[in-house]
Formats: structure tokens, sequence, C-alpha cells
């Protein structure tokens, strides 16, 4: 693994990576779908909106037209109404006939619109007057020539006149004023109608647009002329500060158009205006933005619903699917821990008839492969062992054998040597008779040479136990005074024959020390017995002294020394400075070889310093106390 | 009378040495040649000490030893073992079975001589 290996890949330490996989594909997955539906969600509620606005646009503007039409045609007709009578066939020139009257009695009847009519001469003066009210009593001192409205009808075309709020009255009036023209092209006057555009407000209120839209009338100075709500025309509301008759007062040449503002409640609407010609009104229509857009919003919220379930839809699949690809991972990760931790038996079982299944079942190949491995390593390794160890009971029995061979050699060599000592002493002391003087010459020899044979087999067979790993210390407290003393007691006298200074420079404080006194006091033995043989000048000094815990035990000698090629070889076996030496000296050569053991099975050391011509120092050194040998000197 | 000294060792040519040698400073000597008459020789001769070789056919020098140690009547009677060289530990064995000495193989007959001395005033 990755230094999750470190991971003892510990299911520990492993923890925070777990499920990662998982939950980052879920992410993926999750802002795939969700993002994808979030987007053709907006996307669809852009085009909605553009559709439903441009739609609304067309079908409010429509209805406004529709009611500016509406509107336009009753005014016309009244208008027709007036243009009709003022076509009169009686009315001479300055003269008003009673037909003349009648007629106009005529048009206050079936226009109840019209609230009164006033004919002007074409001087401007007033030729007759009626009132719905009854009077018609001519104002001879009116003057109208100055007027506009008289101007336009003079000139032969109808006015409109502006939206008035009489005092008297609670409802708006207009003035239509035509010329009275008898004939075609004979202008005898002008014949004015007053009318009260409260049925204006009828017509408004009849229209609907949807549930609760409305449409209502405003002239061009922003006065508002009809109003479903009457109360506002009652109250004779100045609408040119609302912001969309204000917007249409600005772009005038626009004779319909939509946009959103808030209305005189401050509520939000969509509004509509279309132009009303000749009185110079709009018509606006206006409807609440909720209900307008009620439907798309219904809509938006209806496909918003269904995405949000979709999304959850999709996450929870993206969950499960999860769960179905990380409950394998799982298994497998946990099978593997299983496997690392030497559970060889480890099976899995993953039934996901997939990949995953493929998987697994290379993983119990493999752990079947491994444990097969295993086991077939086992029988080789027990196989192997079984043999390693008939081998070493082989090599053990062989080595028994050979440390019997070499006690019962070493007793069967020495038991005739001994006996050849024994009986030479024997007859040197005179048991069988006093010896002749040549004789007791003779058995000098053979009692050195015997016991010179006796050291060799001693020495080969010490060795050959050393080899063996049979040399055990016997250990025993003992005083090094002591062991120096006999030693010097046992070779003095081969120093003196040989007219040697021998002394011993040893502390009589010495601490007693634990060791194999025996083997201790040969390897002095040895030592010294070296010194004195190859010294043939000067003296031999035993030096001995205790410090830190070891006893430094020194050999000095003037002989002739030892070059230092041959120090580190002379404490090899059958090692001496040369062949020759071995013959003029007599010895084994295997005295310092088996000293060096002794001395290392004690746990010291040994060592020799030399300068040809000068004399040797062989020293070693002895812990004082020691309670166990050191490992096995000399195991080949 | 004379001392009586009872050896007890397999090998005819020790046995022939260590008769030679105290005989010839006038000592009687009884032979036994394995540690199973060394009990019975004792009882017999009544020796005024023992030696004894270790490595002996039958049974051993330590036994016999033991044996003799462990006999009221003969547990008086010194006996000096005679060890060998090679075998390192034998002087505690020995110790431990109830010699009163030991000499160790290779011995001198004149150092043993000196030694049997000192028991045999």
């Amino acid at each position: 693994m990755e230094d999750e290996h470190t991971s003892d890949g510990t299911p520990d330490a492993s923890k925070p990576r777990r499920g990662r996989i998982v939950r980052r594909y879920f992410l993926i997955f999750v802002t795939l779908v969700g993002g994808s539906l979030l987007a053709s969600l907006l996307l669809e509620m852009g085009f909605r909106l553009w559709e439903t606005r441009w739609n609304l646009d067309v079908v409010h503007r429509q209805m406004a037209e529709l009611a500016a039409l509406r509107i336009r045609n009753y005014i016309e007709n009244v208008a027709e109404a007036v243009r009709l009578a003022a076509q009169p066939r009686h009315v001479a020139q300055g003269r008003v006939s009673n037909e003349y009257i009648s007629d106009l009695r005529d048009l206050l009847r079936n226009v109840p619109a019209i609230r009164d009519v006033v004919a002007i001469g074409t001087d401007g003066r007033e030729m007759l007057r009626l009132s719905r009210i009854g009077t018609s009593s001519v104002d001879a001192a009116a003057d109208h020539a100055s007027e506009p409205y008289f101007a336009t009808a003079r000139a032969g075309r109808t006015y409109f006149g502006p939206v008035i709020f009489p005092a008297d009255s609670f409802e708006p009036r207009i003035m239509i004023a035509v010329p009275i023209e008898p004939f075609r092209g004979e202008i005898i006057g002008v014949l004015t109608a007053t009318v009260n555009v409260r049925y204006v407000w009828d017509v408004v209120q009849e229209i609907r647009v949807g549930d609760t839209g409305y449409a209502y009338v405003v002239s061009n100075t922003g006065a508002l002329v009809a109003h479903p709500d009457l109360f506002l025309v009652l109250q004779r509301k100045d609408f040119s500060d609302l912001p969309q008759v204000s917007a249409l007062r600005n772009s005038a040449q626009e004779t319909a158009g939509t946009g959103t503002y808030q209305n005189v409640y401050g509520k939000w609407v969509l509004a509509s205006h279309a132009a009303v010609p000749d009185v110079g009104w709009t018509v606006m229509v206006e409807r609440p933005l909720t209900e307008a857009y009620g439907p798309l919003i219904a809509s938006l919220a209806r496909t918003g619903s269904i995405l949000f379930v979709a999304c959850l839809t999709a996450v929870g699949a993206a969950a499960l699917l999860g769960r179905r690809v990380l409950n394998p991972i799982e298994e497998l990760r946990r099978g593997a821990a299983r496997l690392e931790a030497g559970d060889l038996e480890t099976k899995l079982t993953v039934k996901t008839g997939d990949e995953f299944e493929e998987l697994a079942e290379d993983f119990n190949r493999m752990a079947a492969r491994l444990r097969d491995s295993y086991a077939d390593l086992e029988k080789k390794v027990e196989i192997r062992t079984r043999q390693l160890e008939e081998k070493s009971r082989q090599l053990e029995l062989e080595s028994r054998h050979k440390s019997q061979f070499l006690a019962n050699m070493s007793h069967e060599l020495r038991t005739p040597l001994n006996a050849i000592l024994g009986y030479t002493e024997l007859i040197v002391d005179g048991v069988y008779g006093q010896p002749s003087e040549q004789m007791q010459s003779v058995l000098q020899r053979v009692d050195v040479n015997g016991r010179h044979l006796l050291g060799l087999i001693n020495d080969v067979l010490d060795l050959s136990k050393i080899e063996a790993g049979q040399l055990t210390l016997s250990l025993s407290d003992y005083s090094l005074n002591d062991i120096v003393q006999s030693v010097f007691t046992g070779v003095g006298s081969l120093a003196a024959e040989k007219g040697l200074a021998f002394t011993t420079e040893v502390p009589p404080d010495l601490p007693r020390g634990r060791g194999d006194e025996r083997r201790i006091a040969q390897v002095l033995l040895n030592l010294t017995g070296n010194a004195i043989k190859f010294t043939d000048t000067g003296g031999v000094t035993i030096k001995a002294s205790a410090y830190n815990g070891s006893f430094t035990i020194a050999v000095r000698d003037t002989g002739p020394g030892i070059d230092a090629v041959d120090q580190a070889r002379i404490f090899g076996e059958f090692q001496q400075v040369d062949g020759s030496s071995t013959r003029e000296k007599g010895g084994s050569g295997l005295g310092l070889s088996i000293a060096k053991r002794i001395v290392e099975l004690h746990g010291g050391r040994i060592w020799v310093e030399s300068r040809r011509g000068v004399g040797s120092t062989f020293a070693f050194t002895l812990p004082i106390a020691i309670e166990q040998q050191a490992g096995q000197a000399g195991q080949a | 009378m004379s001392k009586r000294i009872l050896v007890v060792e397999d090998q005819e040519d020790n046995r022939r040495i260590l008769r030679d040698m105290l005989t010839n400073v006038g000592y009687e000597v009884f032979e036994a040649e394995h540690g199973g008459h060394a009990l019975s020789a004792a009882t017999t001769h009544r020796p005024d000490l023992i030696l004894m070789d270790i490595q002996l056919p039958v049974l051993d020098g330590y036994a016999a030893t033991r044996q003799l140690k462990s006999e009221p009547a003969l547990r008086d009677i010194p006996i000096i073992v005679i060890t060998s060289y090679a075998l390192s530990g034998d002087e505690g064995k020995a110790r431990a079975a109830g010699c009163d000495d030991y000499v160790t193989k290779p011995f001198s007959p004149r150092q043993l001589l000196a030694k049997i001395r000192s028991y045999l005033p």
C-alpha cells in the first residue's frame, strides 16, 4: 500500500480514508445529476417566463386595444348621433325652426349620455339650448366665437373636448362639437353636446381581465376618467404621477404596450395600455403579477418539485450504488487485512455477480495458493529441520564418540607410560637392587623422555577437549600468590640448572580470586616454562597485580625475542617460532594455544610484547572473580 | 607388626609397582582387582590403609569408597584415591564419596610413599 502500508496498514491508520472513493463518486454523481437537473430547471424557467411574458403582453395589449375600441365606439356612436342631429332639413340662416327643436329633443331622448345641446350660429351667438333637465333658455350674452370647439366645428371637423369635472356633479363630462351642415359644404352653425362620461364607466366595468384584472381610463392629462373602483373616480383622482401613466406620456407615440408597475394600491401589476383615438384617452389594463404569472409559478413549482424528487432519488440511488460498490471493497480490504495478519483460511463471499465477485474469487484463489505454498514451505521446513536435527544428533554423537575416544586413548596411552615411569623410578630408587652409575644416567634419560611424552599426550588431550567444547572450568576460590609460588617451586630447579635469575614480584595483599585454579596454574607454568626454556642468559620474572577487577600476570624474560610477524602466530596450534626450535627445545607447540583458550574461558585475554634480542613479555588478564565460564573458546 | 595396605587397582603393572614399592619399605600388601572385591578384601584383611583407583571395572572407585565408608567397622580405614589427570572434577567427586586424600595420576612413587607415611606413622 502507499505509505498507508506503514500502515500497518493498520485498520486504524487507514480509517480516515474509508469510503473516500464512494464519497468522491457520490459527490461527482450528485453534482452531475443535480447540476443538470438544476440547469434544465433554470433554463425551463427562463424560457417559460419569456414565453409567458410574451403571451401576456400580447393578450393584455389586445385586451387594452379591445377596450379602447369599445370606448371609442361608444364615443363615436354618441358623436355620430350628434352629427346626425346637426344635419337638419329645417334650418335656415340665423333661424331655428320648431322642427329642429324637436330633432334635438329626439337626440336627447335617444342618447341618454347627452346632457344638453347648444346650437350656435356662425356669428358665435347661441341660437338654441336644450337641456335634459328641461330648461332651454338661450344665453344670449354668451359668445362662443373665440372658443376652440367653435373654431374646430366651424372649420367642419368634430371636436372632442377635454374631460371636465363640474362642480355641481361627480360625473365627468366632455364636450362634443360638430358643424351644423344642412347641405354638404354649407355650414350654418355649430352644435355642441355635453356628454356625461359616466356611461364609459359601464364599459370599463364590463371589461374583465382574468380573475382580478381590471381596466381603467385616463385622460391625456392623467385625470382618471373611468375606473371599476368608482370611489377613485368620484375622488377625481389624478393618475398623472402613476409611473405607467407618466411613462405613457413620455413616449406618446406608442399606441399600445405592456410593462410591470405598481398600481394605485401599491400592488405589483402587469400593465398594458391602448390609446383611444379622437378623445386622447388611454385605456390601461392591469393584472396583478401573482395572477398573471400564477400558472407559470404553479407550473414551475410542479417542475421544481418533480426535479427535487428526482434529485432525491438520484442521491438515494447514488448512495445505494456507493454502498453496493463500497461493501465488496470493504470485504476485500478486510480479507486482505486478515491475510496480512496471517489468517490464510480467509475466504471472501462477495455475491454481486460482477467484477467484484470475480475479484473476490481471484483473491480467494490467491489466498488458496498462498495457503498451499505455505503448507508446502512448512512441510519443507519440517523435513529440513528433521534432517538438520538428525545431522546434529549424528554430529553430537560423533563428537561424543570422538571425545570418548580421546579420553580412552589418553588413558590407554598414559597407563603404559605411567608404568614405564613408575618402574624407572623404582629402579633408580634401588628397589630392585642398586643400579650402576652408567645405568643411573640412562635411567635419567628414560625418565626425562617419558615425562616429555606424557606432556605431549596431555597437551593433545587438552586441546582435543577444548576443540570438542568439552573443557569445563572447575571453579573454586584460589590465591594467586599460592599459584605463583607453586609454579616458582615447580620450575625453580630448571632455572637454577641454566643459571638464570628467577624472581617473582607479587604484592602480598592480592585479593582472592575465583576460577579454575589448576588451569590457571597450568597457563602460568606453561609461560614460565617456555621463558626458562628459551632464555639462555639473564633471567625470568613473574609479576602479578590486581587492577580494576582484573588480575594481570606477566612473565618477562631476556630471551631471543620474537619477530612481530611471529607474535600473532604463536598462539595458534602447533606453532613455535620455527620448526627447528621445536626440535631443539621440545614441546608440542600446543601450550600457548591451550593457554589462550583457558584464559579466554575465564573471560580474560593473553598477549605478547617482544623485541628481537631484548626479550619477551607474555601477559594475560583474568577477571578476579568469575561465576561462569565465558563462551566455549575455540569452538570450530 | 608391619602395617597392612589394601591396593584396589585393575592394572597389573600399577599393582606390581605399588606392591614392589610398598613391600620394599616393609608394608604388607593385599590386592583387589576391582571395586567389587574391595569390600570383601577389606573385611577379610582389615588393612590399615586403602589405595583406591577410580577407573575400575564392575564397581568404580567412587562407589567402592562409598560402600566402605558406610560400613561402621571399616569407615575408620583411611582411603587414598588415585584420580585420573584427564578428568577435571574428579577431586570433588572423590571428596564427596568420602575418601580421606587423593593423588593424581601420573603419580610419582616417591610422592605417594610420602603421603602414605603421613597416614601410617
